[in-house]
């Protein structure tokens, strides 16, 4: 299965969160032909210009085409005046066959990377980064978020240090800073989607109430945002999801042709890419037919970086979904198998079968085992891996593909009938995520929709998102303790 | 000692849910601060008289280990304990509790927190002023009902409580489930008009406490529980639990 652009039907879309060290080796490679030294590119991999197009997914030369992705300014050259290689396959991609999301890079604000009095308009070091942001994003993305600074910042020692915001409502007046600044400086080029934070419902209708002026057209006619992104509790509550969207439609702030994307940041719980779906379907259904939702997760990039693979995806009826990982061969006693991947993964029992992708089929076991005992990395040390960095950036794309597959495949057989447990209940009554939330959506008056959210507020807690308080641990104590409390 | 800190262990670890505590002793008076790590109950103790072993402020971390040399057998009859003391600044500190046996062949060090770091883990913890609508010492047949109606609700992590006239009436589960709820306490003499949820198991273990024992609520959304082991009174602040 090698177009998974064509496969992708109205689901809701997973869009990879690019790895800058995977973007380098394509961009790189681009120039000078010898990031990778030809000689080492599997045969299937190879283009005639030496290039690694084949493990672009956002290229149609790629072994497999996916049109989305998202990438990241923590990661980023943001200097766009100066031609920098490893940013090119993201800089110089085909908008034809691909669309990007960008994120701003609020978690790094967070965890104090980039420092500055964020609160301030005029702090030089924070105006300097926010000029530098909304240039690269304007001039590189289709869609992007907006700067905000996530509540969890006040629980960032580091970021508290690094930017001077200690509290929630800090961080709410930094982000208006910068919403404030996004709109007035915007070049139109990018749609821009307004990051709703907090770490509790309580904090999350807050923010809301506080942001959502920056959606509206009436407010901002030119100016306004295009769409929504759901951070904080947002991205892992479905409680809070669906009365996030009670309010948007009740506001008139998720409207067809003004208001068509909605990006969930952070997830990589299986069962989401069909819950995702179903509320899509339900918005396009009942509300706004051109709705879009997304979202992202590194995990593919993440897992290849701690030597594991994908190898399997599991989707059992009523049960738990998971695409299956596992530790990758990783033998310098391997260095001249020639072995077929797949097979000298399952003969060395790492697992009972292995899925292979466009990126696998074809790779050999030395392509990954590179290095032979004696042989020194590029630094000039003999290390414990048999791997090479570009064993790495293989199994990165391999990686990426099975994710997509995964989160296409699971809606596939989630069409078919076959459900996740997290995604039905029959302890007393068959409850079906689907049916209940086209329920909630379909509603025209919004209390009745709230209502019905309350009714089913059991099942909502039976929904684990990917972090923050989740399932069960929704019902918690933060809210009052922090209204009651306080700390010194 | 030995009584001091089995009292102090019996009321926090013991609990599962506080496993640090910062204490504060001049030769006026000694407190005790904890929280729960997901701040679900908020500790402040009194001792009724000034403890002069715990001069200073200090962390007694790893409660569970402190728990663990205090039920060794070796120690049931004739230990030593005595705290271990620095100079710092100065001043001598308290710095941690040496255990040895009666026969002095069996020994142990207990390690005190310093307050620079203590001060940092555990910081210091103000209520707002609320009212309290509900105040009643609970019966021990209060508590045998609530765990009762836990045992036929054993998925339930949070209860409501409301008043229903003059009783006291908690509320396990609801429509969409199985649920239950029964008068805790009747004649309580006050009002609740906001039934806030609260959590199940650390009020049922604290409430399973010895000592004497009140219990109150209010709708500002906290209660209270006091229980006074003798050696001192713990105070147990619980917000409510809510989404």
């Amino acid at each position: 299965m090698n177009d998974l652009t064509a496969e992708q039907k109205d689901y809701a879309i997973f869009l990879p969160a690019l790895s800058s060290f995977y973007s380098t080796f394509v961009g790189k490679q681009r120039f000078g032909k010898d990031y990778v030294n030809p000689s080492r590119i599997p045969a299937h991999l190879q283009m005639p210009d030496d290039t690694l197009e084949k493990l672009n997914w956002l290229s149609p030369d790629g072994v497999f085409q996916y049109k989305w992705s998202l990438y990241s300014a923590g990661h980023a050259n943001l200097d766009l005046s100066t031609h920098v290689e490893k940013e090119d396959m993201v800089r110089n991609r085909n908008k034809q066959t691909s669309l990007l999301v960008g994120d701003s890079g609020g978690f790094q604000i967070g965890k104090g990377v980039w420092e500055g009095d964020w609160k301030d308009p005029n702090c030089p070091k924070a105006s300097k980064k926010r000029l530098e942001v909304i240039t690269w994003l304007d001039n590189t993305f289709d869609y992007a978020m907006t700067l905000d600074i996530p509540a969890w910042v006040a629980r960032s020692p580091a970021g508290q240090e690094a930017t001077g915001i200690r509290t929630y409502f800090e961080a709410v007046e930094g982000t208006e800073v910068n919403n404030d600044y996004f709109m007035q400086n915007r070049n139109g080029k990018c749609k821009y989607l307004n990051v709703l934070q907090g770490e509790t419902h309580t904090e999350a209708d807050d923010w809301y109430h506080r942001m959502k002026k920056y959606c509206d057209p009436k407010q901002y006619p030119d100016t306004h945002f295009n769409g929504w992104s759901m951070g904080g509790q947002n991205m892992c509550d479905v409680d809070l999801v669906l009365r996030r969207l009670v309010s948007l439609m009740r506001d008139g702030l998720i409207e067809k042709g003004v208001h068509d994307w909605m990006h969930f940041l952070g997830t990589s719980k299986l069962e989401w890419a069909l819950l995702l779906t179903d509320i899509q379907r339900a918005m396009r259904k009942h509300y706004n037919s051109q709705l879009q939702i997304s979202y992202d997760c590194a995990s593919p990039f993440l897992a290849t970086a701690n030597g594991q693979v994908y190898c399997q995806v599991e989707l059992n009826d009523k049960e738990k979904w998971v695409y299956r990982m596992v530790s990758s061969i990783d033998d310098k006693g391997l260095a001249q198998d020639t072995t077929p991947y797949s097979q000298a993964f399952l003969r060395e029992g790492k697992h009972t079968s292995f899925l292979d992708s466009p990126v696998t089929n074809g790779l050999l076991a030395n392509d990954i085992c590179k290095y032979a005992p004696g042989d020194l990395n590029k630094v000039g040390n003999e290390g414990k891996t048999s791997w090479d960095s570009f064993s790495y950036c293989l199994l990165m794309g391999h990686n990426v593909w099975t994710h997509i597959y995964a989160t296409q495949e699971a809606n596939r057989q989630y069409e078919n009938g076959i459900v996740p447990k997290m995604l039905v209940s029959d302890d007393f009554q068959r409850l079906a995520f689907g049916e209940v939330v086209d329920e909630i959506i379909g509603c025209a008056d919004s209390d009745k929709a709230l209502d019905l959210i309350k009714e089913y507020n059991k099942f909502w807690m039976n929904i684990i998102g990917t972090r923050g308080a989740t399932g069960k641990k929704t019902v918690n104590a933060t809210t009052k303790f922090n209204e009651l409390f306080t700390e010194a | 000692m030995k009584d001091y800190l089995q009292d102090i262990v019996q009321h926090t670890y013991g609990l599962g849910f506080i496993d640090l505590v910062k204490i504060t002793g001049t030769s006026e008076e000694t407190s005790l601060d904890g929280l729960a790590e997901d701040r679900s109950v908020i500790l402040k103790t009194d001792f009724a008289n000034p403890v002069p072993e715990f001069m200073g402020t200090f962390g007694m971390p790893n409660l569970d280990r402190l728990g663990t040399i205090l039920k060794l057998t070796v120690y049931e009859e004739n230990a030593k304990i005595s705290i271990n003391k620095q100079e710092r600044n100065g001043d001598d500190v308290p710095v941690g509790i040496h255990f040895e046996n009666d026969a002095g062949d069996f020994e142990n060090d207990y390690r005190f927190m310093s307050s620079e770091i203590v001060n940092e883990k555990l910081k210091s913890v103000t209520m707002k002023s609320v009212n309290w609508g509900v105040e009643f010492k609970p019966t021990v047949g209060s508590v045998q009902r609530l765990k009762m109606m836990i045992s036929a609700n054993p998925e339930e992590r949070t209860f409501t409580a409301k008043t229903a006239g003059d009783d006291l009436v908690f509320a396990f589960g609801d429509h969409s489930t199985h649920a239950g709820e029964f008068v805790f306490q009747h004649d309580v003499g006050g009002k609740l008009s906001h039934a806030w949820d609260w959590p199940v198991e650390q009020v049922s273990k604290i409430l399973s406490l010895s000592g004497d024992i009140v219990f109150k609520f209010s709708d500002d959304g906290v209660s209270e529980i006091t229980v006074d082991s003798g050696l001192a009174t713990y105070h147990y602040l619980l917000p409510a639990q809510q989404k």
